[in-house]
């Protein structure tokens, strides 16, 4: 009987969860977010660390997200009739809503002073925000 | 950057991150202390003490295919795995009489870190995260508490916080990753996106008062700090001779050593560093060779090059396990060797401690504790009592429940003060 023929990817490739083998490498962003490295079979950690802030600030979500031109992210943005367009968009994209008043007025201040950058810097605060922690 | 740093994303400053208790140490105990910062080194999986630190030259049912070698300590021997080890024992105190409540990783590993055992309605934070509270960072933009090749839930802050949690470094030739702002985004962009995050968060806040939020704050400050820092050159192995590099011997857990070096030179308190695969249920003579290959070099090198350096004096230097492995051999595993909590062996070195002794004994087969038992929660009060910190001082969770780094007052953990230098 044939084997079933392994793939393999890059580092930065886009996979199905269910394909990523387990431990992640020391280096991936798996890692230095939580995943369990197997020395037992459960000692995932759902803790923050100042390393994680650092991945986001400077690392994989900015490769792979803020500073790829060619992300769906920004591919979603082609098209927008205006700036105002735009930003809804990338909250959309992001928040899943669209911007209050007061922040759709910083969002175009910003794309006042920035010009092309200010969708870059838009996306990347977006993706640092606080709004992604889990309360209760 | 400054001012972002200094607006701070939304919450108020402390004027130090890591706010210090250390104040409250008893003046004996802060006289007394000889360490300044720790170096400990995570045998995760068991390590077998009959084949490293514990052997019985005379049982050979016992020792299976290990020999037992003289070290440059009178009275101390190690197994034939560990040649360079046996060179610096002069400069190293063996406990022979460890002995822990848990016989599982995971639960033994737990109770290691954080001297209690898991529950499911608090975290407790790590050894790491306790002597960092207790002591405060020594440099104001390093992280005090680092892990390198770690697993992160055994370097957390627990119910401290996760600005107590050691940063991570998974591989130590990269050093820590993304500690300088990404290709093609300019300062200026950096501090844009970081001032509208800030008023995006502040908004948030407002809204959502949460210690977790104010935690992550935390962390965005240690961040930016960080990046700001002169000294990230700590982080880069680079920087080290050849010769330094081939003292510690080649792979991950060396050359986290010789990185866990220049990182306590440059101010870091605490640095913890794993070795895995210590869970010789299988072939246990051939796996301990391996581990011991990684181990021994890397050991003795830091050890070598702390001491040269003048740095061996203030710096403790830790190898703990979770537990050791039986003195049967399992020969349907291949002459395997299971999880033995009942006794085994940890060892410290450097600042605060006396060299060239062992303490404590195990019985003629490595079975039980014969003499002088030292817990998990003494193990650990020997550590903090070495850096002169407070081991019984109380400290309460947010849920106003009280901790010691010594683990439970009715367990009554004390230090080992034969030992204290």
């Amino acid at each position: 009987m044939m084997m079933n023929e392994v793939r393999t990817y890059n580092r930065d490739s886009i996979v199905r969860a269910s394909e990523l083998p387990s431990p992640a490498p020391r280096e991936h962003f798996l890692y230095l977010f939580g995943q369990s490295d197997r020395e037992v079979v459960e000692s995932s950690t759902k803790e923050a660390n100042v390393g994680q802030v650092l991945s986001l600030m400077n690392g994989f979500v900015q490769r792979q997200l803020v500073n790829k031109p060619d992300a769906h992210l920004y591919k979603s943005l082609e098209g927008a009739g205006s700036d105002q367009e735009k930003i809804r968009r990338l909250y959309i994209a992001i928040l899943s809503r669209p911007p209050s008043e007061v922040e759709m007025g910083w969002m175009l201040e910003e794309t006042k002073a920035a010009g092309e950058a200010a969708f870059r810097n838009i996306a990347a605060a977006l993706v640092m925000s606080s709004e992604f922690l889990f309360l209760q | 950057m400054a001012n972002a740093a200094r607006t701070c994303l939304g919450v108020h400053l402390f004027p130090m991150l890591g706010s210090s208790v250390a104040t409250a140490a008893p003046a004996d105990a802060a006289k007394a202390a000889k360490a300044k910062h720790v170096i400990y080194l995570f045998m995760s999986g068991g390590m077998s003490h009959l084949d490293t630190f514990d052997p019985k030259p005379r049982r050979k049912e016992v020792m299976g295919s290990t020999e037992t070698i003289a070290t440059k300590a009178d009275d101390v021997m190690v197994g034939h795995y560990l040649p360079k080890t046996a060179e610096v024992m002069d400069k190293v105190c063996v406990i022979n009489s460890m002995n822990s409540t848990q016989g599982a990783h995971e639960q033994g590993s737990y109770l290691m870190h954080t001297s209690y055992n898991m529950t499911g309605t608090i975290r407790h934070p790590s050894l790491g995260a306790w002597v960092l509270k207790l002591s405060g960072r020594m440099h104001p933009e390093l992280p005090g508490y680092i892990g390198i090749n770690t697993g992160a839930d055994l370097t957390g802050g627990g119910f401290f916080g996760s600005k107590y949690a050691a940063a991570p470094i998974g591989n130590p030739e990269e050093g820590l990753q993304d500690c300088r702002r990404a290709g093609g985004v300019s300062q200026e962009d950096f501090d844009r996106r970081l001032s509208l995050a800030d008023k995006l968060n502040r908004q948030f806040h407002e809204r959502y008062p949460n210690e977790d939020v104010k935690s992550y704050e935390d962390l965005y400050r240690e961040a930016i700090n960080l990046m700001n820092s002169k000294d990230l050159k700590a982080f880069d192995l680079g920087e080290e001779s050849k010769a330094t590099r081939d003292l510690y011997g080649s792979g991950r857990f060396a050359q986290g050593c010789l990185l866990a070096r220049r990182l306590v030179e440059n101010g870091v308190r605490f640095v913890q560093v794993q070795l895995g695969g210590w869970d010789t249920h299988y072939d246990n003579f051939t796996g301990v060779a391996g581990r011991c290959r990684e181990f021994d070099q890397a050991f003795a090198g830091l050890i070598t090059d702390l001491d040269k350096r003048g740095k061996l004096q203030d710096t403790l230097v830790v190898v703990a396990t979770e537990f050791g492995r039986t003195p049967v051999i399992v020969t349907e595993h291949n002459d395997g060797r299971d999880h033995h909590p009942g006794a085994f062996s940890c060892v410290l070195a450097g600042g605060g401690v006396k060299g060239g002794i062992k303490y404590g004994q195990s019985d003629a087969t490595g079975n039980k504790v014969r003499d002088k038992a030292v817990t998990i929660q003494d193990f650990n009060a020997t550590i903090a009592a070495a850096l002169g910190l407070p081991y019984d001082l109380v400290l309460m969770s947010s849920t106003r429940r009280p901790f010691r780094v010594a683990g439970e007052e009715k367990i009554n953990g004390k230090p080992i003060t034969e030992i204290l230098a």
